[in-house]
């Protein structure tokens, strides 16, 4: 990578005595930080986790049905919040896409402003919004539709609302850059070679948008796998995702082995479904390329 | 050929006063033109005359705001694209990237309910046709422009379509390419037998494919006619200008006793009493002479008789078959001459003062 960059740097001749300083030198601040503040304390943990070589508290996840089931709900929670973000973020991109400039200019800036309100904030918001005598509940009863609250708060259904909001703009962006280069002109081919919009959409527009809602999924659910903040504000006890027992190891029980166990586990699982999703990828790629040779 | 071909008699189109306004201004004004079935119609103008918006209305994607569209004597005005039965060649193509080249031709047939077997078949045949069967199971990007152009073209006609448009054909293809594809669309149109509106500001282009061309300007259908008519009787000057080369020459309208005579400084055209443009002259005091360059014979300076004009050669150009001369007239005007008589023209050079020459036959006036 440094290598080639550096080749494609204009010759040494040409530029006379006033060199550009080889792209090595550029990242090498970047690489530095990383070695110091990443890669060291993820040795570090590794060694943790593993104390007088022992996988102890390895075994220890992989038999005590608490751990398991944690695990088990954060895949299972961060799996919905991802089908429920794409879902939600595909039509929200395809109008930045498609829907004229103005409409990209207020959809970029609804978008973007919750980065400028931190996460904490955002989940607390939700708290005010969620509970029983929070907005929702507030307007649905004014409105006639329910009698009693909904329980929305410290359930897994409020854990998702707001992971899925943190979630959006992530599952967005690159569902939107995927878009804006499919030609709509394809569509129209499509409407005068007979297809109804409809029909347009799932043989034309939508497999042309696949990389994106790839991409997008992948971002969502490898970053919900590690939310901690959200699901300890929004969600009970029951709902604890893996992030949060982590965090408890550390904070409350003070076993730093078995909490560095856990954020092992926790990474060797995220980097799983990391492979998963490219191999679908790279298996749906190959499976073109053979069509079109055969 | 096809039996469409065999059996030339019947309207595949009719535009009836179709008209499109985007706030106040008119893309289209007042548009009526009738195809005939089989036909290869050219819709010529610059960009901006409204010949594009007009095939996006036969197309269906654009709603005219006045006139009525029918295709095959059904109304089809206010019908979605997808129910037209039109084939469309986009200008840049938009063959579908994912599917294969037998996929994308298949794609009108599978939105038509025509099952897999059938499908590939009569791809295949179109292949055949457009000269690409060893192409079938490649992917748009791994092909040629000119080949992907041959792909889109089997797409548009592959269904059988009332009417094929083409939309710029050769505006993505380069020069060397553009001769040979128009050739090439002309012929397979033909042996489909298909309806053709072609969409081009290429005059070179309108004059090789089209059995008529209609030229637009500003929204509006200036003229309509087979090559040869527009060529021989432009009835503006801008259809002058637009189909060949032509000479304008604007002078004053006299009567006199043998006819009409059109006259400028250093040069005059007279029509014989009793001709029709002499009759369309009779009112007007200002019109306009359109002369083809390789009407206007160069000659020896005053031998020339009642229909000709006097100038000084500005430039002479050898161009092998020919000399092209550029002659500025007194009024400072130019006119050019193509000439193949070489022998005659070899001893005029730059800065003479020669004599122009044409007949009757040659003359069209445009009222001014």
């Amino acid at each position: 990578m440094t290598v080639s960059l550096h080749d494609r740097s204009m010759p040494a001749k040409a530029m006379g005595r006033f060199r550009p300083p080889s792209a090595f030198w550029l990242i090498a601040p970047a690489i530095l930080f990383l070695a110091f503040f990443f890669v060291f304390p993820l040795l570090k943990l590794v060694a943790i986790s593993l104390p007088d070589g022992s996988a102890e508290h390895y075994r220890q996840i992989f038999t005590t049905p608490v751990f398991l089931r944690v695990i088990g709900e954060t895949f299972r929670v961060s799996l919905i919040v991802t089908v429920v973000t794409v879902a939600i973020a595909y039509p929200y991109a395809y109008a930045m896409a498609h829907g004229g400039r103005a409409a990209l200019l207020v959809l970029t800036v609804a978008l973007l402003i919750p980065f400028w309100v931190s996460l904490l904030l955002r989940s607390f918001s939700w708290i005010v919004l969620l509970q029983n005598t929070g907005l929702i509940n507030d307007f649905l009863i004014a409105a006639g539709l329910i009698d009693r609250p909904i329980r929305l708060i410290r359930t897994p259904l409020g854990v998702i609302i707001g992971m899925v909001h943190i979630l959006l703009p992530y599952a967005v962006l690159p569902l939107y850059t995927v878009m804006k280069k499919i030609d709509l002109r394809l569509m129209e081919a499509s409407s005068i070679c007979g297809a109804s919009w409809l029909r347009g959409f799932a043989r034309v527009y939508f497999p042309l948008s696949l990389p994106g809602v790839m991409a997008s999924a992948i971002l969502a659910f490898t970053l919900a796998l590690g939310f901690y903040i959200t699901p300890a504000l929004l969600g009970s006890p029951r709902d604890m995702m893996i992030a949060q027992m982590i965090a408890g190891q550390f904070n409350e029980q003070l076993n730093f082995g078995l909490g560095a166990a856990l954020a092992v586990v926790l990474m060797v699982l995220t980097a799983m479904a990391f492979g998963l999703f490219g191999a679908a990828r790279a298996a749906l790629q190959m499976r073109d390329r053979r069509k079109g040779e055969a | 050929m096809s039996a469409v071909l065999q059996n030339p008699a019947g309207t595949a189109m009719r535009l009836e006063g179709v008209s499109k306004s985007y706030g106040v201004v008119k893309a289209l004004d007042d548009v009526s033109i009738e195809l005939r079935k089989g036909e290869f119609l050219t819709l010529l103008g610059p960009s901006g005359s409204g010949k594009t918006t007009l095939l996006r209305a036969i197309a269906g994607f654009i709603r005219p705001t006045a006139g009525r569209l029918l295709i095959d004597g059904r109304d089809m005005t206010g019908v979605p694209p997808q129910k037209r039965n039109i084939g469309m060649m986009f200008q840049d193509y938009a063959l579908f990237p994912h599917m294969t080249v037998l996929e994308n031709i298949g794609y009108p047939l599978e939105t038509r309910g025509i099952r897999r077997a059938e499908r590939e078949t009569r791809g295949m045949e179109m292949l055949e046709i457009v000269g690409l069967a060893h192409c079938a199971k490649r992917y748009p990007k791994e092909m040629s422009g000119g080949q992907q152009q041959r792909v889109a073209l089997a797409r548009a006609l592959v269904f059988r379509p009332d009417i094929v448009l083409l939309d710029e054909p050769m505006a993505a293809l380069d020069k060397k390419l553009r001769g040979q594809m128009q050739i090439e669309i002309m012929h397979i149109t033909r042996q489909v037998g298909a309806t053709v509106v072609s969409v081009t500001h290429d005059q070179e282009e309108a004059l090789v494919m089209s059995d008529r061309i209609a030229i637009f300007k500003d929204g509006r259908l200036e003229q309509i006619g087979t090559p040869h008519e527009l060529y021989l009787q432009p009835r503006s000057e801008f259809v002058a200008d637009f189909i060949g080369e032509a000479n304008l020459l604007r002078g004053a309208v006299r009567s006199t006793g043998e006819g009409t005579v059109v006259e400028g400084d250093g040069w005059t055209a007279s029509l014989p009493p009793g001709d029709p443009r002499s009759e369309a002259l009779a009112k007007v005091r200002k019109a306009c002479v359109v002369l083809r360059p390789e009407r206007i014979h160069a000659v020896a300076a005053g031998s020339e008789t009642e229909n000709a004009g006097v100038g000084v050669i500005e430039d002479k150009i050898y161009l092998g078959v020919e000399y092209r001369l550029v002659v500025r007239m007194n009024d400072g005007g130019k006119v050019n001459l193509r000439s193949r008589d070489v022998a005659s023209v070899a001893g005029m050079n730059a800065g003479d003062r020669i004599g122009m020459a044409w007949t009757v036959d040659d003359i069209v006036v445009i009222g001014a």
